[in-house]
């Protein structure tokens, strides 16, 4: 079983972008990196539409975009920092829009075997102290290494 | 109620959130001594799961209208911590009320 550890990537964005040009940036890096499969970037954008994955965590808005298992290559996580908060609906269609200042787009090709790795971004996201650490610092250390101790 | 009370946990793919929000589900329903079972499944598929796994109640992490056959939970607080404690007593509420 392939760790998500193994394939994580923090890229900082300065400049302003909508939610669309986000995603495809991320979407086609995981395509460059050889993490996903051809057409990943149009479904990925689709997804997101029909089930928005913006969240109002404890310390910013974040979004945890994702597709369909069938399109992971390889099991991997990509962050972006972004310095111009970009907008996502909300999951679950409560709270008004996210403005989210950190995105992870989740490559999961089979969720059983990554139990303890969402777990442990769970715990991540929860924790205020840690995202705005994140933020700052844009440290793939600290992210690491949390997910480390939390056993993923 | 005799038997283990059978929560369907929903998102849009079944990867993240529905996984999530499962094993935290598992983890308090440990700790409240209460038998339940956790399907997952996604929000799409959701007239033939009820079906097949014949749950009592709903977790979804994905907009889902309300139904009038089981009670419907916006799972979201479970990803997030924020209203969790407020959540799992709503979720356990209603299995306490689940009759045979």
């Amino acid at each position: 079983m392939l760790s998500v550890l193994n394939s994580l990537q923090i890229i900082r964005f300065e400049q302003v972008l909508d939610r669309r040009e986000l995603l495809t940036k991320l979407a086609d890096t995981a395509l460059q990196n050889g993490w996903v499969k051809e057409g990943f970037t149009q479904v990925l954008l689709e997804r997101e539409e029909k089930y928005p994955t913006g969240i109002h965590a404890p310390g910013s808005g974040i979004a945890i975009p994702h597709a369909d298992a069938e399109w992971t290559l390889v099991p991997g996580m990509i962050v972006a920092i972004l310095q111009q908060p970009v907008a996502f609906e909300p999951m679950g269609g409560q709270g008004g829009e996210v403005q989210a200042h950190l995105v992870f787009l989740l490559l999961i090709s089979d969720p059983d075997d990554h139990v303890a790795f969402l777990s442990a971004l769970a715990d991540f996201i929860s924790d205020a102290e840690k995202i705005h650490q994140l933020r700052q610092d844009n440290e793939v250390s600290l992210l690491l290494n949390h997910l480390k101790q939390a056993g993923a | 109620m005799n038997r283990a009370a059978v929560i369907l946990v929903m998102c849009g793919s079944s990867i993240a959130t529905s996984t999530l929000a499962a094993v935290k589900i598992e983890e308090e329903a440990k700790r409240r001594n209460v038998s339940v079972v956790v399907k997952k499944g996604k929000v799409a598929d959701a007239d033939v799961l009820l079906q097949s796994t014949k749950a009592d109640i709903i977790v979804a992490t994905a907009v889902l209208p309300p139904r009038d056959d089981v009670p419907v939970f916006n799972g979201v607080p479970l990803l997030t911590g924020i209203g969790q404690k407020e959540l799992f007593d709503q979720i356990f509420e209603a299995i306490a009320k689940i009759k045979d």
